[in-house]
């Protein structure tokens, strides 16, 4: 399949190729006396089928004589202009720049439009600003440092467009010779002297060459509904379609039919390996820090790497604003403050913190005592936070250097002594019977980036970090004086890394990127427990692991532009894992056609990744190994993972201020984990431990595939804004291994997923509502009723289920509504936004089971979250 | 006009195509037909056990353990060394099936057998292998002085309070008098401790242990080839003083194959899933198995 999706992409260019060459071949001939250079080279663009860019000034009043019979457009262009000042410069094939020629200068010089584009409002470079040569239909993406360049450009003053999704594209006219310049975007629409504002002009993602990006301002993760008011970016992002989330309102993320583990989260480009609060209710991303996110759907570039379905590259601000801002939120569930701004001309800051509050409200503590004397304590909290900081120092114009910090941790800490559930007359005669638990996770980051234009077409990135997840999990409940649990369960990985990537704006046609990336993983996991039933019978478990391993990998990928309709981007990334010494080549492949300029562009791409990290779980003891995340490396007991995906789009503008795009992929993976029983559940105090053979006993190696569409269209004009996304797609696994080998819908296979969204806002209001339509997760459905005994038992009545996900729950459906208001009070900017989670109380059903005792068997259904009102108070100054 | 017409119902027509081709059906698996149930235990040095047939039913049905599920017509056929037995329908009992053959008939640890069973269209089959002979050596009961203190609870509900119980710990013994090499490494064993009545605390519960099912070459071995297993019951009782109220104990401990172990183990949450069987062409279990079981007395000092 991928195969021929790929050759049939191959076709559609070298067919197109083939016709534009043999256009590009025929003969041309001209014969003029004395006619307006305007006309003749009309008459060459005609006949050669090539391109020439000029102003007029530059023809007005020449006239030109010439003949010419051949195939040449260099030669005819140059018979045409012979007599005049000017002379044709080839950019690109089939592409000429007209321009004055210099007879003191044996060549023609060439210069480059190059600088960087920034926030208007905060002066933030905008990271995958699209900069755009409208006359020679070609153009380049600014880098992580808003830096961007076109290089070897003919001398002379070009027509540049500059867009960014969320903000008003820029029309300017820049010298190709010019020094390195700053564009501030701005984020209302104005007019100024050399720069004139217009709204959706083009195709938003113009010069995106990948498939399935999509890009997420930070400006638009604040207008969705979200739950209990917490601003959330894996809640936004299951707008988006081809994503689902796990739960009804939290949950990993699930990519185009994908496992949970196979998304790779960055935050300033470092992984960040449990990015969850709550219980993966809400994301570790702090949305106000962040000024970007894009994420790759199944396919990305080759500068990626290291997981199979997704990559979301989260960039965090650099407080490069001229003045020093405040703010500040409250929601149901946490509160929030955030500062940025400069702290010398060259220095510049951004910090942020939030953290829960629910624990100083519901929160207990207080001492227990027992008849006996022994003193306890009742204690009841929990609280997340997380603290953010970048600190961005400017060195030179074109050489910087910046650290982010990251530090979030979730805290849970319950000890219920059991005296204190009892009524108040009774007391427990022994002290220290209890229930216990501490459950503490959390990640750091350190990233230090240094980031300089070494030469004029060369652009450095180079980056030290650290990243850091640890968790702790402990256990104790003593229900008897002669039996207890106690446990102590920590897992921890440690990443240091090293990247250096370089940017080379070689030429028109080609931008090259290009680098390595070096990484120590350490896996360490611990746990230490002991079961105690009675004074003889004691079972004690004690198991401790570490792993680690190098992972290399360099990449290289040319965006080339080698016709004004082609923008391909071929790459190649290398890998080498050090644990069972794995060796892998993946390359990528991706192209896009642009049809009707500015109105409609076809994208397709094949590409392969490999997953060296595999996340699994213990599936018997619900003492430990219930929140966190356990990461064991490839070795010789299980192969990386791997898989390809290929995929192909369409993105449009049929009517103005309607943007639509579709997209089609295919994807399929081998040697993904699955659980070898799939109904399994923790449901003992013990299990049969942490080692990482015991647990991958407990799995089996297995392929997937999934394959769907994705309708997403978004028309905004005025006050409204419009979205809509469909997704129709489905997703299958099979392990061959299993006792039932045959393949069968994923958990999270959803074949419709409809979201929508409708945003009103004049300034002071706004209002969204936003619905969300999709079909009902698998499940597994019994199908008829049978007996069977046991030596040692007697009978006992089962369900027969013969298959695995046969059926699903029933539709899930929900409507939430937010406003907002925006006022001024106390010298302060207020926003306050009301939210309703389910509007309609719709009882959705997310479980199901059934009791085989019954008379008649029927389903007993669990119901989602009903009505929810929320307030959210934020504050800026 | 035409043309404007055609071209939205054709392509209304090709997007309703891809729509039902790529997504496809996947509402309830209709079960057309009865399936077979076959419960066969087969144990070693013992008289051909009587094998259970029985059909399933769908959902909307009653379930009544007596002729209204069970097969009398089937044909049922044991293998064993090269020796074919047929079973005959006990009319006595509706579904069971009796072996025609004397009760002398034995069959030896090791041996490999199999299991067919005809009926209407359907066929089910299951082989399985009679493990070693295996016999309780010897138990110990050990009971502390007083009763303990703890914390009751009907449910998880945490409405809770204040109890007394006699944890009384169990040991079973045991002799594996053979090389656990190859197929003999294999074996599991299950020991069970069946007391009048479950513990009424579901808290305290969970710190019973009244069962378990181990591959045996995972225990410890003691002196002479001996294996022993721990289990704890519990006894409530009204006060910290009151003594051990006399009661009866039913023990049992087995050994049987993988295919018996991922059966029983599998049986203990009917409402999420259904035993795990080696039965092709039906559902249930087919297995070899050798037990032994001890009903003691047991009372205070």
């Amino acid at each position: 399949m991928s195969f021929n999706v790929s050759k049939c992409c191959w076709l559609i260019f070298c067919v197109t190729q083939a016709a534009a060459v043999t256009s590009y071949a025929q003969s041309i001939r001209i014969d003029l006396v004395d006619e307006p250079l305007g006309n003749a080279l009309e008459l060459v663009q005609q006949q050669a089928a090539v391109n020439v860019v000029f102003a007029e000034r530059l023809v007005e009043d020449e006239l030109v004589t010439c003949s010419y019979h051949g195939n040449s457009a260099t030669t005819a262009l140059a018979c045409i202009l012979e007599g005049t000042e000017l002379r044709a410069e080839q950019v690109r094939r089939r592409q000429f720049v007209l321009v004055r020629s210099d007879p003191s200068v044996a060549e023609f010089p060439r210069g480059s439009i190059a600088g960087y584009v920034r926030d208007g409002e905060t002066g933030e470079v905008l990271q995958g600003a699209h900069v755009f040569l409208p006359d020679l239909r070609m153009g380049t993406v600014t880098n992580s440092a808003g830096y961007f360049s076109i290089s070897r450009l003919p001398a002379g003053r070009y027509d540049v467009r500059i867009s960014y999704l969320g903000f008003q594209s820029a029309d300017l006219r820049l010298s190709a010779n010019e020094t390195e310049v700053d564009v501030y975007l701005p984020t209302t629409a104005i007019e100024s002297e050399g720069v004139v504002i217009e709204q959706r002009k083009g195709l938003p993602n113009e010069l995106t060459t990948v498939p399935g990006l999509v890009p997420v301002p930070a400006r638009q993760l604040a207008a969705l509904p979200s739950f209990l008011g917490e601003k959330d970016l894996f809640q936004a992002l299951k707008w988006v379609p081809g994503v689902q989330a796990q739960g009804e309102v939290g949950g990993d993320l699930i990519v185009r039919g994908g496992e949970s583990d196979q998304n790779l989260y960055l935050l300033d480009g470092v992984p960040v390996y449990h990015p969850w609060h709550t219980f993966s209710l809400f994301s570790t991303f702090q949305t106000e820090t962040l000024k970007e996110v894009r994420l790759y759907k199944g396919a990305f570039p080759a500068e990626f790497g290291g997981r199979l379905s997704a990559v979301m590259d989260a960039q965090m601000k650099d407080g490069s604003r001229p003045d020093i801002k405040v703010m500040g939120g409250l929601s149901l569930v946490s509160a929030r403050i955030m500062a940025e701004g400069p702290l010398t001309d060259r220095l510049s800051f951004m910090a942020a913190a939030r953290r829960s509050y629910l624990d100083l409200i519901f929160g207990r503590r207080r001492p227990i005592r027992s008849t006996d004397g022994t003193a306890d304590t009742l204690r009841i909290g929990y609280y997340f936070y997380d603290l953010n900081a970048k600190f961005t120092y400017r060195l030179s114009r074109n050489e910087r250097i910046s650290f982010t910090a990251y530090g979030g941790a979730d805290d849970l800490d319950v000890r219920i002594p059991f005296q204190s559930l009892l009524d108040p007359d009774e007391q427990i005669r022994s002290g220290g019977l209890a229930l216990a638990t501490a459950h503490q996770w959390g990640n750091q980051i350190y990233n230090l980036r240094y980031q300089n234009l070494l030469r004029e077409r060369v652009f450095l990135t180079a980056t030290l970090y650290q990243t850091r997840y640890r968790a702790l999990e402990t256990a104790f409940v003593q229900p008897t004086t002669s039996a207890s649990v106690d446990s102590d369960y920590r897992v921890r990985i440690r990443d240091y890394g090293a990247k250096v990537d370089i940017d080379y704006y070689h030429s028109l046609a080609h931008q090259i990127r290009g680098g390595v990336h070096v990484v120590e993983h350490d896996f360490r996991s611990a746990l230490d427990a002991v079961v105690q039933l009675s004074a003889g019978a004691i079972d004690s478990l004690r198991q401790e692991g570490r792993l680690s391993a190098i992972e290399a990998s360099a990449y290289l990928q040319d965006t080339w532009q080698p016709a004004r309709s082609w923008r391909l981007q071929p790459g190649l990334r290398m890998t080498y894992f050090s644990q069972g010494s794995y060796f892998r080549l993946t390359p990528r492949f991706f192209a896009r056609y642009a049809v009707i300029p500015d109105r409609l562009a076809l994208k397709g791409g094949t590409s392969m990744q490999v997953q060296y990290m595999h996340r699994i779980r213990d599936r018997y003891s619900f003492v430990y190994d219930l929140s966190s995340s356990r990461w064991i490396p490839a070795g010789r007991e299980v192969l990386p993972g791997s898989g390809v995906n290929v995929s192909m789009g369409a993105e449009a503008i049929p009517l103005d201020h309607l943007n639509f795009s579709v997209d089609v992929y295919w994807r399929r993976f081998r040697n993904v984990l699955f659980p070898k029983d799939e109904y399994r559940f923790k449901d003992g105090l013990e299990g049969p431990g942490i080692d990482v053979g015991a647990l991958l006993s407990q799995y089996a190696p297995g392929f997937g595939t999934a394959y769907g569409v994705e309708i997403l269209a978004d028309y905004g004009r005025r006050k409204w804004n419009i979205w809509l996304g469909y997704t129709l797609g489905r997703a299958f696994q099979r392990a061959a291994s299993l006792e039932r080998p045959e393949a069968h819908p994923t958990r999270f296979d959803i074949p419709h997923d409809f979201h929508s969204a409708l945003e009103w806002s004049n300034g002071r209001w706004t209002a969204t509502f936003a619905g969300a339509i999709r079909s009902g997760f698998p499940f597994t459905i019994p199908t008829a009723r049978y007996a069977v005994g046991d030596p040692l038992d007697g009978d006992g009545l089962y369900l027969y289920r013969p298959s695995i996900h046969n059926g699903r729950l029933p539709a899930y459906m929900r409507l939430d509504i937010a406003v907002g208001y925006h006022f001024s009070g106390f010298g302060l900017d207020w926003q306050a936004q009301f939210q309703v989670f389910n509007v309609t109380n719709r009882r959705n059903v997310v479980g199901r089971q059934y009791d085989p005792e019954m008379n008649i068997v029927r389903p007993i259904d669990r119901y989602g979250l009903p009505i929810l009102p929320v307030l959210e108070i934020a504050i800026e100054w | 006009m035409v043309m404007q017409k055609a071209i939205p119902s054709y392509f209304v027509a090709v997007c309703s195509a891809l729509v039902f081709l790529s997504v496809g059906c996947d509402a309830l698996e209709p079960v057309e037909r009865d399936m077979v149930v076959v419960e066969a235990f087969i144990e070693t040095d013992k008289p051909l056990s009587p094998i259970t047939i029985r059909r399933t039913r769908p959902l909307d049905a009653r379930y009544p353990l007596d002729a209204g599920t069970a097969i009398t017509e089937a044909e049922v056929v044991f293998r064993a060394n090269g020796m074919t037995v047929p079973y005959f329908a006990d009319p006595a009992r509706p579904g069971r099936y009796l072996p025609a053959l004397d009760g002398h008939s034995r069959i030896a640890g090791r041996t490999g057998f199999s299991v067919e069973v005809r009926w209407q269209s359907e066929r089910a089959t299951a082989e399985s292998v009679v493990p070693p002979a295996i016999s309780i050596d010897r138990i110990d009961i050990d009971v502390p002085d007083r009763p303990i203190p703890a914390v009751f609870a009907d449910s998880l509900s945490l409405n809770l309070r204040e109890g007394f119980l006699y944890p009384v710990e169990v040991t079973i013994w045991w002799e594996t008098n053979f090389i656990e090499t190859g197929a003999d490494s294999a074996y599991w064993v299950r020991a069970k401790l069946s007391p009048p009545a479950t513990f009424p605390s579901a808290v305290v519960g969970f710190f019973l242990r009244t069962e378990q099912i181990l591959r045996e070459k995972h225990l410890e071995k003691h002196g002479n080839g001996r294996r022993k297993w721990v289990g704890v019951y519990g006894v409530p009782v009204e006060s910290d003083t009151s003594p051990l109220p006399a009661h009866e104990l039913d023990i049992a401990l087995l050994r049987g194959t993988q295919d018996y172990a991922q059966y029983a183990a599998s049986r203990q949450a009917p409402e999420q899933r259904e035993p795990v069987s080696n039965v092709r062409g039906g559902v249930g279990i087919v297995a070899g198995v050798s037990y032994d079981r001890r009903a003691l007395e047991i009372y205070p000092d």
